[in-house]
Formats: structure tokens, C-alpha cells, sequence
């Protein structure tokens, strides 16, 4: 994030520097040229938000296109030719067309979303010839030029800095969103859905925050489009722009905020200049999204990314000097009468446990027993069909997942899941997306809120990490880490968020000794801080060491439940569960 | 009923499509966007066989067929195989997406410069059926749709070859562990459904005309007869087709071309929202 904080400045510099060139003489034709680099910027950054972070494919791009170049067009023939106007109007009518064209998203997901958008590209000609009276149908709309600002009228070179200018504001609003905390949510929802809900993020809400603000600057680019050519018709928004711009946005690096102008840029004066390339364009389009796709998956931007990891000596980004000692609001967690059926299979059938504040319980049993259901269930993933779960005397039943989290779940999954390239300290403030909102206002206008709640996530995040012995690894990649190390880290980014109670899922399995012994002084470490623990686990062994409760299922009721050395000996633990041999306790005691 | 026929031989085009991208679905869960493409290829491919090197529509269908087998092979090595099962990725999604595009833009800059046909080699005298008018061609596609749809119903339910795909779809790994090929098995249903679009090439020429432009409706059509009829089902698919030829048919007939679009647009909202299973599919699409 370092490098992201200090890009600005640089592109800054670049945007004064374009905005000046007409007073070094220009020439009017590259002034156009320059015009269509930042059209096709706005287009692609709205694609790297949707597509880049949030892993969500919606091709509606060039439909937004259309309707922001349209309405300006209709608003002009109406005569109002104030650009801001148009601006707001055609931001407004892409805000709702981005809302429709990602309707169907929240339903759907990848490949059936993109076909759908895809879609929308088809529908312009037929809307354009219903409405032919206000689109001029297929001929188009002409005579579409000099628009005013405040009343003067924008000369060529008036329009060439207000293209300049509107662009800078959405990239730095862009860059602010993603560097906020919804930029982190957009990211872990590229990650999985199950993880986004689990960190406390609603995922349609996400979703549709993600096409609407990626279809935004879509519609600032179809107004500079028509004033640019003075010329609106319906073969301007094809299915080759769509591609143009799918290329243009992969070439450029879609999860990256400066990989859109570099991408619009070799787009703009590359292809689209030789005549003689036409023939080709969209062949050679097609190689650069197979190829690009397929080996080079960050773009241009992913390479600069790798080169400059490259040459900077990684250290801890931050001192992690003394951190402030963490304390863990651990509440009682109360499961009373849960029953869960899947079609035929009775998963559950009415467990009641108790779990104390500041323990570390753990629930063991065989395959089959309904563990992880009964996480699943706690933390709002499944529904139960009967029976209440509380955390501190307030009911989670039947609380969608991401609310269940905010009300201080905190979870773990069995297959650790960890957002791509993604920095380990970043990934533990995830962990703290939990609370609060995400301050769309605060991140966008850099108000104070935002620099608070950025500098309480990174003490947090960090005070975590040195609680597990991780801070060494804060600038790593964390999903380059092992296994046993993703593990740790998931519990730690739990513990940033300072859950009421803690859940881990088999957080023990396929680790080795060290890992073992780590992850143990980790969950000791977080009861000793005041955490409430639930340990859904297989390795007796680990558990009669570290929990101060154990719960034995099977087959979806409790038959057990004590201090470890009670439950050791129990005679019914021993026959379903621990085995014969289980009698001759050396086999269940600690190596 | 005149329309009937004409929405429903329109459709059978539509089934043909979506049974191409069923293939590779349901046999290793791989969404291939390019086979709207491949139709057109194999289009391209029966006029120059038939019209350029004057060979009977059989040795076309044959050598389209093995063409746009060995291509549909081929994309799945490079399109495909490197970026499956790579972690975070969107993956097959670009790199499908590029393939169509490229196939588009080399026949664009060939064969596409100038306008092409090909006559239907069963005749073109229309006739009258059940009270309405229509072509040899109109028939041979319905048939050809309700037989594909109807064997490769069978043979994905009856044969070890469809069970297999379908436990490679559901747990790739689980499946290898049982020693299934997923690779092969992938590979095998983009050759099929590649061999598929080129095998038809002379009898969806002769209906739609050889032209790039279609490549577009095809895909998008195809895939809302897909979605329509369920994914993962054949007879879905066939029941999706024709249900979207007619709906253009009637469409286009008493409200104008401009409505069809639309109209099928609001339909498949309707369907991904209410009953995103389909009419017939059983595997739901990862819902939310």
C-alpha cells in the first residue's frame, strides 16, 4: 500500500503535464487523441473495479457508454449544454443502468454474469430504434458540439481540459476507494463470497456497490464521447468497443487503479492509429486477451508490480515498536436445542452446549458427527431448523452470516482463504472490516475518519501479528506462505478483529509438530487475553492439551461434555470415539 | 404456422449452440464462450469446401468436423489447461473470450471480406406442412437438433464416459483421486463439441448464411437456450432452443425485429431469478 500511497504525486504530475501540452502547441488532432485516452481510461477503470478487485466479469460497460453519451446528446437537443449537467445526468443514468446490468449478478456469478451483460451490447440498436424520436434511430444524432461550462462556451481546447480534469477526480476518487476499506472488501470478495460474509460484509450489497460505482465513470466517458465527435449513433457501442476495452483493461492490469490510462493509452495510439491494422485489430485483440490471460494474468501493471518488488528490500513496513497489550472481549456462547436436517440426513439433532468466556472449548467426535455443521450453523452460514443460538445473552438465529459477524463471530475455515497478492498485515485489518461501516464519504474525501480508522486497523492488525510471533512476515505475500502459516494467519486476522468468540475449524490439520506447538501457544495466548474459543478439531491429542473444555459429538449430539481428563475417561467417549485401545490411555495421552 | 416453423428451425440453430457449450460443461465444468464462434467457423468452412473447392456436403461436414475438432482440442491446451484450477484467477473466462474473439477477427480480415452463401444441398423448394410453409433445410435442422439433444441425453446418462464427466465436474479432485482423466476428459468434450459445430457447418450455413456478424446473436442466444432449458441438461437445451426461435419468430413478426432482443433479455432475467435451475437443469448455478 506503500507505493499506492505515494502514487498521487506522480500521477499528479503526469495530469498537469498532459493538461499543459496545448500551451506547448498541441496540435488539435493529438489534442482528440489525448481526449480518447481519457474516455477509454474512464471505461476501463470502471472494469478494473468490478472486474480487477471484485472478480466479477460484467460487460455492461459499453452499454453504460451508450446511455452517458445519449443523454448528453438528448440534454443537448433540449438545450441544456452545460457539461456538468450532463455529467450528473448521465452519472445518474449509470448508476441505474449498472444496477440492472448487475441484477442478474447477484443471482449468478463469473461466466453466466458476463453473458448476460454481455447481452445489454445487443440491446442498444433495438432501444435506439423504439425511442427513435428522442435517438434519431440509426442515423444518429449530429451537431452535438460546443458544450458550455458555467455558461462560456468550451473551445476545443476548453473540452480537452475538462476531459483531463474529470478524469483525474474519478482516478483519485477511484485510488481513495480502493486503498478504503472497500476496496479490502472488494478483494476478499474476489477471494469467495464465504469469506466476505464471514468478515462481515454483505455480498449483494458489495456486489451491487461494485457495479454501480464501476458503471459511474462509464457514463462520464459517453459525454466527453459525443462532445468530442459531435456525433451520437448506435454504431459507435459495439461489441468491437467492448473488446477493445476488455483488452485495453487486461493489457493494462485489471486489479491495478494505474493500469487503466496505460492500457487506454497503448490502446489509443497504438491500434486504433494504423489504418493499416484495422484489418486485424480484433484478431490481434484476441491474442492479447488469450495470451494475457493466460500467462501475464496482473498485466502490464502486475509487471511493474513484480519488477519494483524486486528492487525494493522488503522490511517491516512499520516499527512495530511496543504494542499495546491486547485485550479480548470473550462473551458466553449459548447453543440450545439445534436441530439440522439435509433432505434425508439428520446432521444435528438438538445439541445444547454452554460456553464460558475466556475458555477454550473444544468439540471432537468422528466424521459425521456435525462439527462443522454446528460452526457453520453458529456462524450464520446455514440456517438451523430448530433450536437458538446467543452470544451475550443477544440471539444469532437466523442472522444472515455477515450480520452474525458483526455482532463479534469471529471464524476460521478449514481450507485457509486468502485474498491474492495481498500483503499478510493487510490481510490481519481485514480482519477488522467488521467494524463500523465502510465510510464511503470519509474514504473518498480523505476526511479525518478515514486517517482514524485507518491508523486503529493498522495498530490493531500489527498488535495482533506480534501476538502470534508474525510481525517479521508483515510485508510478505500472504498467499505465498505455507499451509501451517496461512493457518496461523487466519486466527490472527480473526483475533484483529477482537471477536466476542472465536471459532476455529480443524485448525490443526496437516500441521507439523512446530506448527502444532504455534498454533497452540496462539490459541492459549488468545483465552489468556480474554477470548472466548470454540475449537472444532480432530487431533485429540492437540485438544486434550489445549482446551479447558471438550465436547464430544456423534452423530449430532453432544454424549459428552467436561474438562479433558473427565472426558479422557468417560466409558462412552472411549467406545464410540477414542476406540477399545482408548482404555489403555497412554495412546490418548500427550507424546 | 408458417412463423412456427421458421421460429422453430431458427431454434434448432439456437439447441445446436447451447448443446455445444453443455458439452464441455457438463463434462468438466468449463463454460466455453468461443462455440458461438466455432458455428460460424464451421459455416465459413462448409462454403469453402462446397463452394470454393466444389466437394460434396458430406466430405464438407467430414472436414469441417475434423477442423474444428482439432481446434476445439487446441483451445482447450492453451485457452484452458493453463489457467484451470490457478488459484484467483478469472482465468478460462478472459482466455475463452479471447479465443471467440480471435476466430472472429481471423475470419474478419479473410474470408469475411466479401459476402458468401451456401446453397442447402437437400433443395430449396419450400412446402407446405401442417398448414404452414417451409424449407428442406427448416426440417433437416429440427431433426438433426432432436436427435443431437436426444443421444447425447443418452450417452451422458447411460455411458461410464457422461458419469465420469459428471463426477469431474462435481469434485475434480475427488474424481482424479478415482482415477478419471479430468485433462482428457475436458479435452475430449471441446474436441466433441468443436467436431459438433463443424460436422453441421453445410446445414447451419444454408439457414443462418455464412456471415460474422451472427456470431454474436449466436452466443447470446445460445447460451439464454441454455439457461432456459437448464445447464447441464441436453433436452434442456433442445426445449430452450426451440422456445427462444420462437420467441424471435413471433417477435419479430408482430412487434419488429427491434422488441425480440429485448423481450428474450426480460425472459432470461425472469428465469436466472426465479428458477435458476432452468426448466429442466438439475445442477443449480452457484447461487449466492
Amino acid at each position: 500500500m506503500k507505493s499506492l500511497a505515494r502514487t498521487p504525486a506522480l500521477a499528479l504530475t503526469g495530469f498537469a503535464v498532459v493538461a499543459l501540452l496545448p500551451q506547448f502547441g498541441l496540435a488539435d488532432y493529438w489534442q482528440r487523441q489525448i481526449i480518447l485516452v481519457a474516455i477509454y481510461t474512464l471505461i476501463c477503470s470502471g472494469l478494473n473495479l468490478s472486474f480487477g478487485y471484485a472478480g466479477e466479469l460484467a460487460l455492461g460497460q459499453v452499454a453504460v457508454f451508450a446511455s452517458g453519451a445519449y443523454v448528453s446528446a438528448i440534454l443537448y437537443n433540449h438545450g441544456h449544454t452545460d457539461i456538468l449537467l450532463a455529467f450528473g445526468a448521465a452519472v445518474a443514468v449509470a448508476a441505474v443502468a449498472g444496477l440492472v446490468s448487475g441484477l442478474p449478478g447477484l443471482r449468478l456469478s463469473k461466466w453466466s454474469l458476463a453473458l448476460v451483460s454481455f447481452f445489454f451490447v445487443l440491446l442498444i440498436p433495438g432501444l435506439v430504434t423504439i425511442f427513435e424520436s428522442e435517438t434519431g434511430g440509426s442515423m444518429g444524432l449530429s451537431g452535438i458540439m460546443s458544450p458550455t461550462l458555467f455558461g462560456q462556451e468550451l473551445d476545443a481546447t476548453g473540452l480537452y481540459l475538462t476531459a483531463i480534469a474529470a478524469t483525474l477526480v474519478w482516478m483519485l476518487v477511484f485510488r481513495n476507494l480502493i486503498v478504503s476499506r472497500f476496496g479490502r472488501f472488494l478483494r476478499v470478495l474476489a477471494a469467495g463470497p464465504t469469506l466476505a460474509r464471514s468478515l462481515g460484509g454483505s455480498v449483494y450489497q458489495l456486489r451491487i456497490q461494485a457495479y454501480v460505482i464501476g458503471a459511474l465513470p462509464a457514463g462520464l466517458a459517453g459525454v466527453l464521447y459525443t462532445y468530442l465527435t459531435g456525433f451520437v449513433s448506435p454504431e459507435a457501442f459495439t461489441l468491437e468497443v467492448l473488446i477493445a476495452v476488455l483488452a485495453a483493461t487486461v493489457v493494462g492490469g485489471a486489479n491495478s487503479v494505474w493500469g487503466a490510462p496505460v492500457g487506454a493509452a497503448i490502446l489509443v495510439l497504438g491500434p486504433l492509429q494504423a489504418h493499416s491494422f484495422e484489418l486485424y485489430s480484433t484478431a490481434i485483440y484476441g491474442v492479447f486477451l488469450l495470451v494475457v490471460g493466460a500467462v501475464f494474468s496482473g498485466g502490464l501493471a502486475g509487471i511493474a508490480r513484480r519488477v519494483t518488488r524486486r528492487l525494493r528490500a522488503t522490511g517491516p513496513p512499520a516499527p512495530p515498536g511496543d504494542q499495546p497489550a491486547l485485550t479480548i472481549p470473550g462473551e458466553r456462547l449459548v447453543v440450545s436445542g439445534v436441530r439440522k436436517r439435509f433432505a434425508g440426513l439428520t446432521a444435528l439433532s438438538g445439541v445444547d452446549m454452554t460456553i464460558e468466556p475466556g475458555t477454550v472449548t473444544a468439540v471432537i467426535g468422528p466424521n459425521g458427527a456435525g462439527k462443522t455443521t454446528l460452526l457453520n450453523i453458529v456462524s450464520g452460514l446455514l440456517p438451523a431448523d430448530e433450536g437458538h443460538v446467543e452470544l451475550a445473552g443477544r440471539p444469532l438465529t437466523g442472522l444472515p452470516a455477515h450480520q452474525v459477524s458483526r455482532l463479534g463471530v469471529g471464524r476460521t475455515f478449514q481450507t485457509p482463504i486468502v485474498p491474492d497478492h495481498m500483503p499478510v498485515l493487510e490481510v490481519v485489518e481485514c480482519g477488522r472490516l467488521r467494524h463500523r461501516g465502510i465510510g464511503f464519504p470519509q474514504a473518498v474525501l480523505r476526511l479525518p475518519g478515514f486517517y482514524r480508522i485507518r491508523r486503529e486497523d493498522r495498530a490493531a492488525a500489527l498488535a495482533a501479528l506480534s501476538f502470534a510471533g508474525l510481525e517479521h512476515l508483515a510485508s510478505d505475500d500472504a498467499s505465498a506462505l505455507p499451509l501451517g502459516t496461512r493457518r496461523l494467519l487466519e486466527v490472527v486476522r480473526s483475533v484483529a478483529g477482537r471477536p466476542n468468540v472465536l471459532l476455529l475449524d480443524e485448525p490443526a490439520a496437516g500441521l507439523d509438530d512446530d506448527g502444532l506447538r504455534e498454533l497452540g501457544q496462539l490459541i492459549r495466548a488468545t483465552r489468556d487475553a480474554g477470548g472466548t474459543v470454540v475449537l472444532v478439531e480432530h487431533n485429540v491429542p492437540f485438544v486434550m492439551d489445549v482446551a479447558d473444555h471438550v465436547f464430544v459429538m456423534e452423530l449430532g449430539t453432544v454424549i459428552a461434555g467436561g474438562p479433558p481428563e473427565v472426558v479422557r475417561t468417560d466409558q462412552r467417549v472411549i467406545d464410540t470415539y477414542l476406540g477399545r485401545r482408548g482404555q489403555h490411555s497412554d495412546e490418548v495421552s500427550l507424546p | 404456422m408458417t412463423i412456427v416453423w421458421s421460429g422453430l428451425a431458427v431454434g434448432a440453430v439456437y439447441a445446436l449452440v447451447a448443446i455445444g457449450y453443455n458439452l464441455p460443461l457438463s463434462q468438466s465444468g468449463v463454460f466455453n464462450f468461443a462455440h458461438g464462434q466455432f458455428v460460424v467457423l464451421g459455416n465459413f468452412l462448409a462454403w469453402f469446401a462446397m463452394v470454393e473447392l466444389g466437394l460434396p456436403w458430406w466430405s464438407a461436414a467430414l472436414a469441417g468436423a475434423a477442423f474444428c475438432a482439432l481446434l476445439g482440442f487446441a483451445e482447450e491446451a492453451v485457452a484452458i489447461r493453463p489457467v484451470i484450477g490457478k488459484h484467483g484467477g478469472h482465468g478460462a473466462l478472459v482466455t475463452t473470450v479471447g479465443a471467440s474473439v480471435i476466430i472472429q477477427g481471423v475470419l474478419l480480415a479473410t474470408w469475411a471480406q466479401t459476402p458468401k452463401s451456401v446453397t442447402f444441398f437437400g433443395g430449396g423448394d419450400a412446402f407446405t406442412l401442417l398448414g404452414g410453409r417451409l424449407e428442406p433445410v427448416d426440417l433437416w435442422l429440427l431433426g438433426l437438433a432432436v436427435v443431437t439433444a436426444l443421444s447425447l441425453h443418452l450417452v451422458s446418462r447411460r455411458t461410464s464416459w457422461g458419469i465420469a464427466g459428471r463426477a469431474a465436474n462435481d469434485d475434480p479432485d475427488a474424481a482424479k483421486a478415482k482415477g478419471i482423466n479430468v485433462t482428457a476428459l475436458r479435452a475430449t468434450a471441446f474436441a466433441l463439441a468443436g467436431g459438433l459445430a463443424g460436422l453441421l457447418g453445410p446445414v447451419t450455413a444454408a439457414k443462418i448464411g455464412v456471415d460474422v456478424g451472427s456470431g454474436i446473436t449466436l452466443t447470446v442466444f445460445g447460451f439464454v437456450a441454455l439457461a432456459l432449458g437448464g445447464f447441464g441438461s441436453y433436452t434442456g437445451c433442445l426445449v430452450g432452443g426451440l422456445f427462444v426461435g420462437l420467441v424471435q419468430a413471433v417477435t419479430n413478426r408482430y412487434l419488429g425485429v427491434e422488441f425480440a432482443a429485448l423481450i428474450l433479455f426480460a425472459v432470461l432475467l425472469a428465469v436466472l431469478v426465479f428458477k435458476p435451475t432452468g426448466l429442466l437443469g438439475r445442477r443449480a448455478l452457484r447461487v449466492v
